[in-house]
């Protein structure tokens, strides 16, 4: 995922890959090897700033994983009882755990919301979930500056919002909510409308974008033959 | 009634209403190809009513009465499914944002056509035709939410036309933009004549349009003459400054940014605003009106330098706790409308700050608002809303008020409200300052002019030096006040 101008369905099926061969393999190295290659692949691309304060937030998660796993581990759900301190298992776990988080911090990262809706809508999902999808990070931003805007107006009329115990500032942001949920229902009827005059049909053909390149198809072969193996060596063992 | 044949919109015998009133009837009119009509009304008179008929959204989506017909090319849109109306006549409605339903620029371009089942080939070759004849070019792949209000409306029109509608609907399409908008828009409108289209605009005021459409009619039907539009205020010359010299606003070398990666909103303010004064803050949008009236109520704190208000240092006080000295009233009322009566709505802020209630009276007296004190906020009109959010703030006795485009779509007679209010408010020594667009207004009720331009303040002085001076008012984009029109006719 540098910066090599993947398209956008080329990136779903490897975030899905690398989340799937994380589930299943249950050796160190692999997840360690996983985890070494994300990590120069992202540092990279111009994205790190990003990944950097994103992985920085999630230090205290990882390191409470670790503890978890290597003290507590004999009342998991998901390992067979043993007793005693398993370091090896904590930082098998939490490295897994990093894999997960630094390839969905990367995912998030390197793809745009409009490619995210185009990849689903080629991926044949329902259109009626898509479009839902798509008008919604469209319209996250309207009610992003509504609820500025409220607010805005309401502290210019002495509403002290940050103020007071909890249970008195859970009350003060009443006057916010109530004008932006009426807000809202009437932007969804303002919309419905709007749609009409677009002429708007769920049965709508949509164009399926460009066409993958080369380099999409040498990722994906790639991904997909990793996966495969995991899931055989899972299943029979035969590697 | 001339025959128009079979290109060319009739309505006939219109009416329409919602409960016992008629909103309008026998609502005669056409529309020819290639030619501009505007409906001319105060808000609140129907047009936006009689523009959701010429489409059928009414009584397709919004239930109503209707007698007559609106016929388009030989069919009745009263009697058509709107999604088949849409490619003989389609509108672009005064809150033209939830219009766009693309996430970038070139993606709303194709929404349409993609729901009307065209190829691939054919879409591309449609949105670059519409790229290029809005010149939406270089905007192609932008985020819509980066776009300015005028290049958001632009982008609405050209989705709307894409699917080649032989009429475009505008329901108050200058409400919003500034003048160098007003310009760009006229600019469109004669384009989209060339192109054979013909339009109904909807508007409360014509200025700035004039030269773009051929014909006026009112909603009862009749034709009136474009020239002169005849604009009822007075212009009371301003009183020799009557203020103290005592200042209550000081900015001091003020710098402001939103973020780092960003460049400065606010460029080295000094500025000295006295008691008792009106002053008009105007400029083109962008240009950090509200970014600077924002920081005299303390919603935004400068990155540089201070702002003194009152005495206080507006870094040291929370808005809520300046909010007992300066009121703050903003453009749109429903934003901030919660309780259930107007009554609660006006004390909102008195109740807040643990003042008395006595101040709320008065206020609701005056804005001629006292016999709806038990109504609920929501059925008051727009311009009932308005001075209702007005109200509001006088209730809380703040010694400076802000008005935000308070003149923006409202009828002549809350504008005379207003004005009358101003000018009170002037004489208890308050100090007033309004943001507003219109010229006109600002001559009649300011009494000092401050114009921004690109986050500075590129001009300070008296209304009449400001607005008067042409070569001020043409170079910083301002609207022309009526009277600079007229003197440029009568030296023409």
């Amino acid at each position: 995922m540098v910066d090599l101008d993947l398209d956008p369905r080329t990136k779903i099926i490897a975030f899905s890959s690398v989340i799937a061969l994380a589930f299943i393999s249950k050796d160190l190295l692999v997840i360690a090897a996983l985890a070494a290659a994300i990590m120069a692949a992202l540092l990279l691309s111009d994205r790190r700033g990003f990944i950097m304060r994103g992985l920085k937030g999630m230090t205290p998660l990882l390191i409470i994983a670790f503890l978890l796993w290597s003290f507590m581990h004999e009342w998991s759900l998901f390992q067979r009882h043993e007793s005693g301190i398993n370091l090896q298992l904590g930082v098998f776990m939490s490295l897994r755990l990093f894999l997960i988080l630094l390839t969905s911090l990367g995912f998030i990262a390197t793809i745009g919301m409009r490619d995210l809706v185009n990849a689903l809508n080629s991926f044949r999902l329902p259109y009626k979930a898509v479009f839902v999808l798509g008008l919604t990070m469209r319209h996250l931003h309207t009610i992003a500056e509504d609820y500025k805007a409220i607010k805005e107006a309401q502290s210019s009329r002495g509403l002290e919002l940050d103020k007071g115990s909890l249970f008195r500032r859970i009350k003060n942001y009443v006057p916010v909510l109530i004008p932006l949920f009426v807000r809202s229902i009437e932007n969804a009827e303002r919309l419905t409308l709007a749609m009409e005059l677009r002429a708007f049909s769920l049965n709508r053909k949509r164009s399926l974008g460009r066409e993958l390149k080369i380099l999409d198809l040498v990722v994906i072969v790639g991904f997909i033959s990793a996966l495969t193996l995991a899931i055989l060596h899972y299943l029979f063992a035969v590697i | 009634m001339e025959a128009i044949g079979k290109d060319g919109l009739r309505v006939e015998n219109l009416g329409c209403r919602y409960d016992k009133d008629w909103i309008f009837r026998n609502l005669s009119f056409e529309v020819k190809p290639r030619e501009a009509v505007a409906i001319v009304g105060p808000s609140g008179s129907g047009k936006t009513t009689l523009a959701y008929c010429l489409v059928g959204i009414i009584p397709n989506r919004i239930k109503a009465e209707v007698e007559g017909r609106v016929i388009v090319d030989d069919k009745n849109v009263l009697a058509s499914k709107i999604q088949e109306n849409v490619r003989l006549i389609n509108i672009v409605m005064q809150n033209y944002e939830m219009q766009i339903f693309g996430l970038t620029v070139e993606e709303d371009l194709a929404f349409s056509l993609e729901n009307l089942g065209l190829d691939d080939r054919e879409i591309e070759a449609k949105v670059r035709w519409a790229l290029e004849k809005f010149s939406l070019m270089n905007y192609r792949t932008y985020y819509v939410h980066e776009l300015s209000g005028g290049l958001k409306q632009r982008l609405a029109i050209a989705s709307a036309i894409i699917t080649a509608p032989k009429y475009l609907v505008m329901d108050e399409p200058t409400a919003n933009l500034d003048w160098g908008g007003i310009m760009e828009l006229a600019k469109t409108i004669n384009m989209l004549k060339m192109d054979g289209k013909g339009l109904i605009v909807m508007t409360r005021r014509l200025k700035g349009l004039e030269n773009s459409i051929d014909r006026i009619i009112s909603l009862s039907g009749e034709s009136m003459p474009i020239k002169p539009e005849v604009e009822l205020r007075e212009n009371v010359p301003s009183p020799s400054p009557s203020y103290g010299s005592d200042p209550v606003i000081t900015f001091e070398n003020v710098w402001f940014r939103y973020s780092k990666e960003k460049n400065y909103t606010l460029r080295e303010i000094d500025l000295e605003i006295f008691r008792g004064q009106c002053v008009a803050l105007m400029g083109p949008n962008g240009s950090g009106k509200t970014t600077l009236v924002k920081h005299i109520n303390g919603l935004l704190k400068p990155v540089k330098g201070r702002v003194i208000i009152l005495g206080k240092d507006t870094r040291r006080y929370s808005t809520a706790q300046l909010s007992r000295s300066v009121g703050m009233v903003f453009q749109d009322p429903d934003k901030h409308i919660t309780c259930e009566t107007v009554w609660d709505e006006v004390v909102f802020g008195a109740r807040n700050l643990g003042l008395s209630e006595k101040y709320a009276e008065d206020a609701l007296r005056d804005l001629g608002l006292i016999d709806r004190k038990d109504d609920p906020p929501y059925l008051l009109s727009m311009g009932e809303k308005i001075r209702l959010s007005i109200a509001g703030a006088l209730a809380m006795d703040p010694e400076i008020l802000i008005l935000d485009e308070p003149t923006t779509g409202q009828d002549e007679r809350t504008l005379a409200i207003i004005s009358s209010m101003i000018n009170r408010l002037k004489s208890m020594g308050k100090t007033i300052i309004v943001v507003t667009h219109d010229s006109d207004f600002a001559l009649s009720v300011s009494d000092r002019v401050i114009v921004m331009k690109d986050g500075t303040i590129a001009a300070d002085g008296s209304p009449r030096e400001i607005l008067l001076n042409r070569l001020i008012v043409e170079e910083l984009g301002l609207e022309p006040p009526a009277e600079l029109l007229e003197l440029a006719e009568v030296v023409t």
